[in-house]
């Protein structure tokens, strides 16, 4: 069994673990290191590289896969009640002005109409096409839509700018799309690039991509008295608890008089912090009816008002000297924002940077619509765009392999290792050696991309940490529960394979349970935190549930509880066990129950600080029409220790497809005389669909971090960071000119394949 | 000593904000992390007002981390 038993937990303060990795071919060695760490007192003893695992890494199916298959799962848009009210929000048909006047009275009078809510008063301002004014609810939603007819709200419209590139603080930009305007002076780049044996640069731009979540943002809530209940599809059950106790104060609700539900979320992407305007207005309206109300937004709502991962403007100019090191690295970059005028920063890789001579700047552009909002690694997507194309087209300068060229300048070990595995494994110098007919229709072509991120979990709020409550029942079933929800990662399952390992039964006897507040504090899903910030205490869980009931049976057998172990569904001696489900049958009438903590990460440094990854990415391009076909990506993640390996190769794959869109499909389109979004449903915004997908592959890169008990790190954001560079990479090498604005159109690659 | 370069978003969060603000960061609890970058605000730049659930605070203005402090009309704590 993957932990010894240790009947007394008090852990000892100083332990010596081995950290690192085993070889990931033939060919490369182990990165095995031992450290000492100091795990709190109590706490399980922690997991390291040598530590041999029963179910954690292996192909467990996600717990609740049957359930969301046969539609059984219920999210909040399936919630219903007797007499639950259907509601809608009426919006503004103007992107900038101010509300003049609302009369809500007519709509009131309409028949079937439980309440109508103002969302904005006299003289408000309007943002944008789509800023809430008011919400109705009633018998059915037929019935909302006449009412909302009836609402008269008289704007005053003023002039609107809903493209960021018109605003006049805008740059400049050329006929051939490549940023217009001077460099300042910087003594130590402006010296670097002169010194420089090779130099280029390059403006790369990327577009707005909604989050299009599959289920959009809503909830259903319910009054008692004082007390609310809300099925919340949200990121953060405890987030909206607090806030709606907040936004309601006037009503005297406080905290602990909201439940928030949120046991099946129909994705996220970083949009669904907040309960957001249709969260208030539905526990408004719900209080206002003394019915229960669903408010969910429709798929244009969710297109035009919901959040978006902004559009950025980037150039870089760099150089390199004869050995094809980077020497300088300057870049400037623009977001292309919403109405608040922020959340466009980009992030670049600063690890191929080395002692180059750098500097960044970077501007915020508002104008009249939705603002950003955190989306699967916020700014790394579009920065890693304009970033790994530049280095592709470095590499041209110089007459180097794209991948020699990065072998040269990554500066993270690990990542070095996954570039070669990687690399054979997609067969990239064969790949890369294939040379088209230069008459062919068809061409092909490969890239690469690297992939980072940094999380490595917490430990809980200022005032409380995160915790998981471990049952262990007298048939023999265990539970494990947390508060967070799981939107759609796989935190269940997360539960239930660290519980099964720890007391060293088969998954299948354990249920992870996620997404009510009434259970322990646990994190919002932002930042690829939720599993390594609540897998520590999990273990710790499962570790006090283990030495209770050991307690029990080495009571019943009379041996010494430090001679009884839990392992391969048995408790007991090496002479006298029993199975497991006998061993239960010792508890009584009621479980065993425990509260497991996470105690902060180990204050000694971890093996690596973050996450690496490395995307490769082949394409087929039709030089007739344009068209570009992603045909085969493979992809390699870490992400501290793998727990879950089918849901973390779902993670991964599941963003390799949203990068493939997002390079080739996804843009938002605007009609700046009226302010509109003109395709905010999925037949005109286009999103990957099954036939656009390439065969995709990926291998999860197992390390122990050595961070705390169990070093999970964050998975969901590192590998959505590098597929869109892979794919620009691989269309510059198929038609031999890079297309340096995303979505790589066939009005664009076209237009490349004129320029060269 | 800690290096007085080194910033996290708690250094870029200015004192007594409202208690209504909020952020994605302070909900991750990510306060704390370390900033690798430039950037002059907390976080990831969308913040919102618990009150009103949008980046619209009650008094019709934009929700920011500098202009949720004691002097705004709508501050929903007490006074530093």
């Amino acid at each position: 069994m993957a932990t010894p038993n240790t009947p007394n937990p008090n852990t000892p303060r100083a332990v010596e673990i081995t950290v690192g990795y085993k070889a990931l071919s033939p060919n490369q060695k182990d990165r095995l290191e031992k450290i000492e760490v100091n795990p709190a007192e109590g706490d399980a003893p922690p997991w390291d590289a040598l530590t041999e695992y029963q179910t954690v890494g292996t192909d467990v199916d996600r717990t609740d896969g049957m359930q969301k298959a046969t539609g059984r799962a219920k999210y909040a848009y399936d919630i219903s009640f007797p007499d639950l009210q259907q509601a809608m929000i009426l919006r503004a048909p103007i992107a900038r002005g101010i509300l003049k006047s609302l009369y809500l009275d007519e709509a009131r009078a309409m028949p079937g109409i439980s309440a109508v809510v103002a969302l904005k008063k006299d003289g408000s301002k309007i943002r944008l096409v789509g800023d809430a004014v008011a919400a109705v609810s009633g018998k059915t939603l037929d019935m909302v839509r006449d009412a909302i007819e009836k609402i008269r709200a008289d704007y005053e419209a003023e002039q609107h700018n809903v493209d960021y590139l018109m605003d006049e603080e805008a740059p400049m930009l050329d006929a051939n799309g490549q940023l217009d305007e001077e460099w300042d002076e910087d003594s130590k780049v402006d010296k670097a690039l002169a010194d420089a044996t090779h130099t280029h640069t390059g403006t790369y731009r990327t577009e707005v991509q909604t989050h299009s979540s599959l289920e959009t943002h809503g909830n259903t809530c319910r009054w008692d008295g004082n007390n609310l209940e809300v099925w919340a599809s949200t990121q953060a059950t405890f987030g909206v608890q607090g806030e709606l106790a907040r936004g309601l104060g006037a009503h005297n609700v406080k905290v602990e008089s909201v439940d928030v539900h949120a046991e099946f979320v129909g994705g996220g992407f970083g949009s669904k912090f907040s309960a957001g305007i249709e969260g208030l207005a539905c526990a408004l309206l719900a209080h206002a009816a003394k019915l229960p109300v669903k408010l969910m937004l429709d798929r244009h709502e969710e297109h035009t008002a919901a959040g978006n991962r902004p559009s950025a403007l980037m150039q870089v100019r760099g150089g390199i000297d004869k050995n094809g090191k980077i020497t300088a690295w300057d870049w400037r970059s623009f977001g292309g924002c919403g109405y608040n005028g922020r959340g466009g920063a980009v992030r670049y890789p600063n690890y191929y940077m080395g002692d180059a001579a750098t500097r960044r700047k970077h501007k915020d552009i508002a104008c009249d619509t939705d603002p950003a909002r955190s989306m699967r690694a916020p700014g790394y997507p579009q920065g890693w765009f304009g970033a790994e194309m530049f280095l592709d087209e470095l590499a041209a300068k110089a007459s180097m392999d794209p991948l020699a060229f990065r072998l040269k300048n990554d500066s993270e070990a690990m990542r070095l290792d996954q570039w070669q595995f990687a690399a054979d494994k997609f067969g990239w110098d064969k790949a890369r050696a294939k040379k088209n007919d230069a008459n062919a229709r068809y061409v092909t072509g490969v890239g690469c991309a690297s992939a980072r991120w940094g999380q490595l979990g917490r430990h809980g709020g200022r005032r409380q940490s995160y915790g998981v409550t471990c049952r262990i029942h007298p048939d023999g079933m265990v539970e494990a529960r947390n508060g967070s929800q799981d939107i759609g990662t796989g935190l269940k399952t997360v539960l239930q394979i660290l519980t099964a390992e720890e007391l060293g039964i088969p998954a299948s006897r354990v249920r992870g349970v996620t997404g009510h507040t009434s259970d322990p504090l646990g994190p919002a899903s932002g930042g690829s935190t939720t599993t390594p910030s609540i897998a520590p205490a999990v273990r710790h869980a499962a570790f006090l549930a283990k030495n209770k009931l050991i307690a029990l049976v080495a009571a019943h057998l009379g041996v010494p509880e430090g001679d009884v172990t839990c392992a391969n569904d048995k408790v007991g001696t090496k002479n006298a066990k029993l199975d497991f489900t006998e061993a239960c049958k010792l508890v009584g009438q009621t479980p065993i129950e425990v509260h497991g903590e996470r105690y902060p990460n180990y204050r000694d440094k971890p093996f690596h600080p973050g996450v690496c990854g490395a995307q490769f990415a082949e394409v087929r391009v039709d030089t007739w029409t344009g068209e570009v076909q992603v045909t085969r990506m493979f992809g390699i993640q870490d992400c501290g220790l793998v727990i879950a390996k089918k849901l973390a190769e779902s993670q991964v794959i599941g963003a390799m497809i949203q990068g493939v869109s997002y390079a080739v499909h996804e843009q938002r389109i605007m009609d700046q005389r009226s302010g509109r979004m003109l395709n905010g449903d999925f037949l005109r915004y286009k999103i990957t669909g099954s036939k656009d997908l390439p065969d995709i592959e990926c291998h999860m890169h197992s390390v122990a971090n050595g961070h705390n008990n169990t070093g999970a790190a964050g998975l969901g954001e590192p590998p959505s960071t590098a597929t869109a560079a892979a794919i620009g990479n691989a269309v510059f090498h198929a038609i031999g000119a890079p297309v340096r604005h995303i979505p790589i159109t066939p009005e664009k690659v076209l237009a490349a394949i004129a320029s060269k | 000593m800690s290096d007085p370069k080194v910033k996290t978003h708690d250094d870029l969060m200015p004192k007594h904000p409202c208690p209504a603000f909020s952020m994605k960061h302070i909900l991750t609890q990510s306060m704390a992390d370390v900033v690798y970058d430039d950037r002059e605000e907390p976080g990831d730049g969308y913040y919102w007002c618990q009150k009103t659930c949008t980046p619209i605070g009650p008094d019709d203005e934009l929700v920011t981390p500098k202009a949720c402090c004691p002097d705004r009309t709508c501050y929903d704590g007490p006074r530093a």
